[in-house]
């Protein structure tokens, strides 16, 4: 056995250089190095030295002393880690399947309109070029609890609302009503998967007796299944690295006028912000980059796996 | 195998052209790194220059021009840049590692401590000595703020104090003498509260005292008024479940219920527009305020007319208590121009520089017809001259009055001590407070847990090489 897999590896190592004679191979690994180099640069180094510093007590100011595995034993038992970990999957495991179903709602909507698609498109997308920090501010005012225009949308159902921003139990959802609002890429990248969908299909169920919501159900959705199985990954690794909005409402100089709030809102990286810049322990917050990092990666993992089963890519046979 | 032949030779791994490509390249992203043209590309943002870099302080009116102003006339040899903006963490921690330090640094006094537990930020005691700095002209609570360990690592520079301001409108509307709002009388107070507070069908309309929590300067203002401290005097041992803190924090508790609860009262005060002319108490929104003085000098400019009042706090024995804060200059560790900085400092706090900068101030206001309410310095000699001499009646007699009761209150203020771990204990003391606002949680046993959690803190601190 180990006589065939080395083998292998000299036949890919002699195909790799080989390639390298393919002018193509060349030219192409030319275009990808200035992301190659900002990668290793950027990315790679910083990630190295992250996980160096995650094995040392490091205040940003004083040389890291080493640490072993200290600070991966402490956030263990932090209850904060915890806390933060709890508040941001609740918030992904309401935004997420929330994107994507309001998402996939608002582009076939988009997908009827005809002639003025091009208008609205332009409309659902520009509060995602709308900077973080402002929809932060801004959602401080719409969900006020006391003269909020949400509370006062409910109240003309007879609805009396929640106080969103004060009330801990309803901080969460305030912010994930907050996140919809920049649901706009999603809808774009929906509605073009939503174009790509052959008609002739739907024109051989239509004759086969299929109603518009098998059609949906049997066609529009399997066909736009990769574009969905995208949307979620990435959405699910933004929603976990929520930082900006949340940090403008509750933790920046605006929700401290505000008079802060309590840890129902206190989110992962920004827990992990807190411990490196304001308690300047920059080891400990390494470690829990790295534990972020993990977390995420697993949950990626899990979702290609258990996706494949599900998604449709053109390239399939059959 | 597709072979390019115009570029490929036996024996070559990567043909010439291709080869030449990617070493001009190489070096293209190389060159800016050396000598000259990494200075002209990528000019530095620390010190190291030939000047003085000053960081975490902005230009945004007259004291602060005017000011600088005073230390370019005074030291014309001495080329500086000041990096305007707040003090940023972040970026000083940055500059720090990357050994570039600015040369001095404008901070609040509050985030003093941890810097100097630290090493970040050095003793002035060489910058005292050399530079004749009389300690004396300083408020000993800015002072005591800015020093660590019996080191002065700071020269303070504003000086703030925690007052109640009223609206005399509001009390007469509900029939209460000023002497209602003493808070060395919990009881009266809370009666005072209630009969203040005015709420329309679960909804809040205006609030009696709106006591400030959970901002930092609250549960320690309050704490004194019992008589208690969250900090032990050397900054090292967390009090949060002293007797007299949860007291404080139980009265608390009961001002934020007694206005419909912490959700209603928040989301209330959320709505203000402090600082505008349709402020809190523009709108009737407010009886009183907990805030630091300058909030009555920011309302005699946005509303000149408003019939505001100060009453200081009181402890159980009837003694006036005012917490202060503030900012100072310190100079970090790794400074390239410590004794320009410490030029620089000195002439920013010293008396003569903010009489100058107020009166400036004050001609400018009476030319535009407006009058000059003061400037809160740390420096004891300026502020005589300032209050004594520049600021004049306003026209307005409740400003004049509320005025005079700040100045009265300055005598009696204290100071948080500097801790190697201030931010931690607000985080657990306020984190405490919002459970127990919410009654999420007991006020002892959220005292109790933040208390743990604060002397954890500051154990790992202290403990640190």
């Amino acid at each position: 056995v180990s006589t065939t897999i080395a083998a292998a590896r000299t036949t890919r190592s002699k195909a790799w250089r080989a390639s390298w004679r393919r002018r193509e191979t060349r030219w192409a690994y030319f275009f990808i190095a200035p992301w190659l180099i900002g990668f290793l640069i950027f990315y790679g180094g910083p990630m190295i030295a992250s996980l160096v510093l995650s094995l040392t007590h490091y205040d940003g100011i004083n040389s890291p002393t080493f640490a072993g595995l200290d600070n991966y034993h402490e956030l263990m038992s932090d209850p904060l880690v915890a806390k933060s970990l709890g508040n941001t999957v609740f918030y992904t495991l309401l935004n997420v399947p929330l994107t994507v179903v309001i998402g996939l709602a608002l582009a076939v909507m988009l997908s009827k309109v005809g002639r003025l698609a091009g208008f609205f498109r332009t409309v659902f997308y520009l509060p995602a070029m709308t900077p973080a920090v402002a929809i932060g501010v801004l959602f401080l005012f719409l969900l006020n609890g006391q003269v909020g225009l949400v509370n006062e949308v409910l109240s003309w159902f007879g609805i009396n609302g929640p106080n969103w921003t004060a009330d801990p139990g309803w901080i969460k959802p305030g912010i994930v009503i907050m996140s919809l609002w920049t649901l706009g890429a999603t809808v774009i990248i929906y509605l073009a998967a939503l174009q790509n969908v052959p008609r002739e299909l739907h024109e051989a169920a239509r004759l086969d007796g299929a109603g518009p919501w098998t059609a949906f159900r049997k066609i529009t959705l399997p066909m736009m299944s990769s574009a969905i199985f995208f949307t979620v990954i990435v959405n699910t690794i933004a929603a976990l690295q929520m930082f900006t909005e949340v940090y403008t409402m509750y933790f920046g100089s605006q929700g401290k006028s505000a008079g802060g709030t309590s840890d129902a809102a206190l989110f992962y990286v920004i827990y992990l912000f807190q411990e490196a810049f304001q308690y300047l322990r920059m080891g400990y917050a390494s470690a829990l980059a790295w534990l972020l990092f993990v977390i995420v990666l697993v949950i990626t993992i899990i979702q290609v796996k258990v996706g494949n089963r599900f998604v449709y890519y053109e390239t399939e046979e059959g | 195998v597709y072979v390019d032949e115009d570029v490929y030779r036996e024996g070559d791994s990567m043909p010439r052209r291709f080869r030449a490509l990617v070493i001009g390249c190489v070096a293209l992203l190389l060159l800016p790194s050396c000598g000259g043209l990494a200075d002209r590309w990528f000019p530095s943002s620390g010190s190291g220059g030939d000047g003085l870099l000053v960081s975490g302080f902005a230009l945004p009116d007259v004291i602060a021009t005017e000011r600088v102003a005073v230390f370019e006339k005074t030291y014309p040899q001495i080329p500086f840049e000041i990096n305007e903006g707040s003090f940023d963490a972040q970026q000083f921690l940055s500059s720090v590692s990357s050994g570039n330090p600015p040369d001095l640094l404008y901070i609040e006094r509050n985030q003093l401590g941890a810097y100097a537990a630290r090493g970040a930020v050095m003793p002035l005691t060489d910058c005292i000595r050399d530079n004749d700095i009389d300690l004396s002209q300083y408020r000993p609570p800015a002072l005591a703020e800015a020093s660590y360990n019996g080191q002065v690592y700071g020269l303070p520079d504003f000086y703030n104090i925690t007052v109640m301001m009223l609206s005399h409108e509001a009390l007469q509307q509900s029939g209460l003498p000023v002497a209602a709002l003493d808070t060395s009388d919990p009881r009266r107070l809370m009666q005072a509260h209630r009969e203040l507070t005015e709420i329309d069908g679960g909804r809040l309309d205006r609030i009696g005292i709106e006591s400030w929590v959970p901002q930092p300067q609250s549960l320690p203002m309050w704490s004194a008024v019992w008589g208690g401290q969250i900090l032990s005097d050397d900054g090292k041992t967390a009090l949060l479940d002293s007797p007299e803190v949860i007291r404080a924090a139980k009265y608390l508790v009961k001002l934020s219920d007694a206005a419909g609860g912490w959700g209603t009262y928040k989301s209330f005060v959320e709505t203000w527009h402090e600082f505008q002319s349709d402020n809190e108490f523009a709108k009737d929104q407010a009886g009183a305020v907990v805030r630091e003085q300058w909030a009555v000098t920011s309302l005699a400019e946005t509303n000149p007319d408003a019939k505001i009042g100060v009453v200081p706090f009181r402890n159980q024995q009837g003694q006036q208590v005012a917490l202060a804060s503030g900012s100072a200059w310190a100079i970090p560790t790794g400074s390239a121009h410590p004794d320009e900085a410490c030029k620089f400092a000195k002439t920013m706090t010293a008396a003569q520089t903010w009489i100058h900068a107020a009166s400036v101030r004050a001609e400018k206001r009476a030319a535009e017809g407006q009058a000059y309410t003061g400037t809160f310095s740390g420096n004891v000699e300026a502020d005589k001259v300032i209050f004594g001499e520049l600021v004049k009646p306003s026209g307005n007699h409740y400003f004049d009055q509320a005025l005079q009761a700040v100045l009265e209150a300055q005598e009696h203020a204290f100071s948080l001590p500097a801790s190697p771990a201030g931010a931690e204990v607000q985080h657990a003391w306020q984190q405490a407070m919002f459970r127990a606002l919410a009654h999420q949680q007991p006020v002892e046993d959220a005292l109790r847990q933040a208390q743990n959690q604060a002397q954890e803190a500051l154990d790992r601190a202290t403990k640190r090489p």
